[in-house]
């Protein structure tokens, strides 16, 4: 399909974004609904499959039914024109595989999806829908960490025997349940295995069973124990590795009993009162311990009228006695007489001869490793020492010991003890850059326990991520005995100046203690903005400043003031001289001091009264003073204010 | 000698993706029958592709049995890569095709194989399958997991671990047979096997009728029985040895 085209006159196709065996998926839009969804489109060598597409068909509607938001939702079925298709919601987001694939997963996390798979299978289950390929590519998980399956169903349409025969379409063999391998009918139970097997994956980061090819990973699944999850990641509590090993029993019988009880299993596998957990032997194990109880063995003869859908396994343990294989059927009877031999003539010496070789296991759990190798080795097994990092049990101590104390197996017996190798150290992980709940989360899983957290402004580091650790990266460490201090960016705390214009110096003031700004006010005439208003600021609204950083804000004055010119007169008088008498010459000097500075204004020679008039300029605030001086002696002062010449106008 | 072959659709199919081919006389010969895989076209298009090949190669068929064996192992490379460069230019996912054959030369035979389709010979009154199949369940089954039973109903009993045009190379099974006295041969693809159990095989191919009878009845009792699949079927039937 090409992006443009459309399905049912309704769907625009956008873009492909997965393809799989049986069908190309592509983002499309809805035109009708307008909303985006994802359109599952059958691969057309199948679409011509009659037989095919009704179960097809009929699986898809049953997906339908299924509403729960851990479930991707099944809008529409369809064809049109030999295209068959799925209408499903989209999720944006990427498949589990990948998510895998490029984050690092904690015990926490993947115990957080775990639990949301969980809920949607159970659901299905309840609804009688058996999922049947659960695989971490059927499951999406999208931007908020929201985990959602998909494809419930569809395995059992592909599975089809009429289905043309393909090379490569063994399926997802890495999670299929041993009965899915025999090609026996998936239930409950083999979803249950999937589960396990997902589970295995999320915390181990690896699947169960590892193969060159297909059908080596089926026979694994058939015949092998998986590496257990503790010795891949030893972060692993017990009570998890029971719960996973228990999940991926060969023998449906013994796994979890639902969905919900293996979910409740996994989740409280954290729990401070399952701590201290033994390791859970499964029922297939007890029944392998239980073999000298000579259980009335029929073997698996083929022709029995067993339903075909009960697993060969369930009705014995599988490790009970070698299966015997259905290639030499025809000589079964001998096994049969050869147990009868064993049983009827010789079952009283057997006994004996076998009570005699065999000797009870001493507890030497709490031993140092050559006390308890002397201890075993004298009680004629043959040691086997592991070393295993303890944090409370001293190093070269043994921590523990299979078969247990008490047991009673045959003399020559390998025991295996676990010595403590001491503190477990670990490398130092680099937290730097990881918000503070995934840094504490990463050393928490570590077992650091002691975490302290400071907090620092950064510009760098986005807030709530950590700066700086206190001990480097891959320092070889005990997590129990250090502390470990991360700085965290509380961000940057730079304060984006707000437009103060307008502000009165008052708000002005406030404004800047509430952001720890050094206020400074600088004065200024306006005509247009009124007197104790901010004119503008310094540095400019929107910039980002360092707290304390000094705000320069400019205020009006009011309209600026100018000088003020004001006329005064003075009358000097001078007596008339005495009749007759030659009138005396007075010397007049009148000086003034304005806003002019000091100024002569007038030196006069009068022989009578004379008038005289001076100008004095007054700056605003301030005053003018004329002095009048005749014959050098002041005869009047002359002081007028700003507001008086003001008046005056 | 006697030669016979047929290649039938089916009851299901809507084409026919095996092919077929017969060439020689009882000095020296060939005789194949192929399975194909892949949607559209691309079944068909494998499986006639491998079949030519034998057919062109037929003129340089050898005589001694190391040779023969070689002959069959470079040829059938030679077809593998002339799937595979196909299925690249037509990009077409999961294109392939099964191959089992005979070849005789005088008193020799060498019996190729790969993926499910198999080889049968019948010697007096006995029927005996010569190949074992490159298939999931059969792997199953020979370690003791399946029964012959189980095999047949399981739903991946198409699933098939080796093929021709799905990898860089190809590794056939190859047996020589020196003078194995065989009464008849019979080389059939899936569809037969998947409904005709051996011993409802060997009823009709110990019939005293000709090759060309065995054969008709052979693909009617497996559309009979429901045809779910294309179905071919390779006779060669060894009359003179018989009389010898």
């Amino acid at each position: 399909m090409r992006s443009g085209e459309r399905i049912n006159d309704r769907y625009r196709i956008e873009q492909q974004i997965g393809s799989g065996g049986m069908a190309n998926v592509y983002r499309a839009h809805d035109e009708i609904l307008n909303r985006t969804v994802a359109i599952k489109v059958l691969r057309s060598e199948f679409s011509h499959n009659e037989q095919f597409i009704r179960r097809f068909e009929r699986e898809a509607h049953a997906a339908t039914s299924l509403n729960h938001p851990n479930i991707v939702a099944i809008y529409d079925v369809g064809d049109e024109r030999d295209i068959y298709y799925i209408v499903m919601e989209h999720v944006d987001g990427m498949t589990l595989k990948q998510y895998l694939q490029e984050e690092y997963i904690s015990v926490d996390e993947a115990l957080r999806i775990m639990g949301q798979i969980c809920d949607a299978i159970d659901h299905a289950h309840a609804n009688r829908i058996i999922h049947r390929d659960i695989k971490p590519q059927n499951m999406m998980i999208d931007q908020s960490g929201n985990v959602k399956v998909t494809d419930f169903g569809i395995a059992v349409a592909m599975s089809n025997a009429t289905l043309t025969h393909t090379m490569s379409v063994l399926g997802s063999v890495h999670y299929f349940s041993p009965e899915q391998a025999r090609g026996k009918f998936a239930d409950e139970k083999s979803d249950i295995y999937s589960l396990g097997a997902v589970l295995y994956e999320l915390v181990t980061g690896r699947v169960p069973f590892i193969g060159e090819t297909p059908v080596a990973v089926a026979l694994q699944h058939l015949q092998d124990d998986p590496i257990r999850p503790m010795d891949l990641n030893p972060n692993i509590p017990q009570a998890l590795e029971n719960c996973i090993m228990q999940a991926l029993a060969k023998s449906p019988g013994a796994r979890h009993t639902s969905v919900a009880a293996f979910k409740k299993d996994c989740m409280t596998a954290l729990d401070p009162e399952r701590a201290n957990e033994p390791k859970r032997l499964s029922t297939e194990q007890d029944a392998f311990d239980q073999t000298l109880v000579m259980s009335p063995v029929v073997p698996d003869e083929p022709n029995v009228n067993e339903t075909p859908e009960q697993p060969v396994a369930s009705s014995e343990p599988e490790t009970a006695k070698p299966k015997p294989k259905p290639k030499k059927k025809k000589k079964w009877w001998l096994w049969l007489i050869l147990l009868f031999l064993l049983i009827g003539g010789g079952i009283g010496a057997y006994v004996i001869a076998d009570e005699m070789s065999r000797a009870v296991v001493p507890d030497v759990v709490g031993m140092t490793t050559d006390e308890a190798t002397t201890e075993l080795e004298t009680a004629g097994f043959v040691v086997e020492a592991t070393e295993r990092a303890s944090d409370n049990i001293a190093a070269g101590d043994v921590i523990s010991q299979t078969p247990q104390a008490g047991r009673k197996p045959k003399r020559g017996t390998t025991v295996t003890i676990i010595v403590s190798a001491g503190k477990e150290t670990v490398a130092m992980p680099d937290v730097e850059g990881l918000s503070q709940s995934a840094a504490e989360r990463t050393l928490k899983d570590l077992d650091f326990a002691d975490i302290e957290i400071q907090s620092e402004a950064s510009e760098t580091v986005d807030s709530g991520d950590v700066i700086s650790q206190s001990i480097a990266p891959d320092n070889e460490v005990v997590p129990s005995e250090e502390t470990v201090t991360l700085v965290v960016s509380t961000g940057s705390n730079k304060v984006e100046l707000a437009n103060l214009a307008g502000y009165t110096f008052e708000e002005a003031t406030t404004y800047a203690e509430q952001n720890s700004l050094k206020i400074v006010k600088r004065d200024e005439y306006s005509t247009s903005v009124p007197a104790n208003q901010i004119i503008r600021q310094l540095p400019t609204a929107g910039t980002a400043v360092d707290p304390g950083t000094e705000l320069t804000v400019i205020v009006s004055q009011g309209v600026e003031p100018t000088d003020v010119s004001i006329e005064r007169e003075v009358n000097v008088e001078i007596e008339p001289p005495a009749e007759g008498e030659e009138p005396e010459a007075l010397e007049v000097v009148i000086r003034t001091v304005d806003a002019r500075g000091e100024v002569e204004v007038l030196r006069d020679k009068i022989t009578e009264t004379t008038t005289y008039s001076y100008t004095l300029v007054i700056a605003p605030d301030e005053v003018g003073t004329a002095t009048i001086e005749v014959d050098g002696e002041v005869v009047r002062t002359d002081t007028v204010t700003y507001a008086q010449a003001k008046d005056a106008q | 000698m006697e030669l016979a072959y047929r290649t039938d659709r089916g009851q299901v199919r809507a084409q026919n993706e095996d092919a077929v081919l017969i060439l020689g006389d009882e000095h020296a010969g060939i005789a194949l029958v192929a399975d194909g895989m892949g949607g559209h076209e691309a079944g068909e298009v494998a499986s006639q592709l491998v079949i030519e090949q034998f057919r062109r190669a037929f003129s340089t068929l050898p005589a001694s049995p190391m040779e023969m064996e070689n002959w069959f192992r470079h040829n059938v490379e030679l077809a593998n890569e002339q799937v595979l460069d196909f299925s690249k230019q037509a990009n077409l996912l999961m294109m392939g095709t099964t191959i089992a054959g005979v070849c005789w030369h005088d008193e020799t035979i060498v019996i190729v194989h790969v993926g499910d389709s198999r080889v049968y010979a019948l010697r007096d009154d006995k029927l005996q399958q010569l190949t074992e199949d490159h298939s999931y369940v059969n792997v199953l089954k020979q370690l003791g997991e399946l029964t012959e039973e189980e095999m047949r109903v399981h739903p991946k009993r198409n699933i098939i671990t080796r093929s021709i045009g799905s990898n860089e190379h190809v590794e056939p099974d190859l047996q020589v047979f020196a003078e194995p006295e065989f009464d008849t041969i019979l080389i059939c693809t899936d569809g037969l096997t998947t409904h005709l159990t051996d011993e409802e095989i060997k009823q009709v191919l110990k019939r005293p009728v000709s090759a060309d009878v065995k054969a008709d009845l052979l693909i009617d009792q497996a559309n009979r029985l429901g045809g779910s699949d294309n179905i071919t079927v390779a006779l060669v039937q060894f009359t003179d040895r018989k009389r010898g």
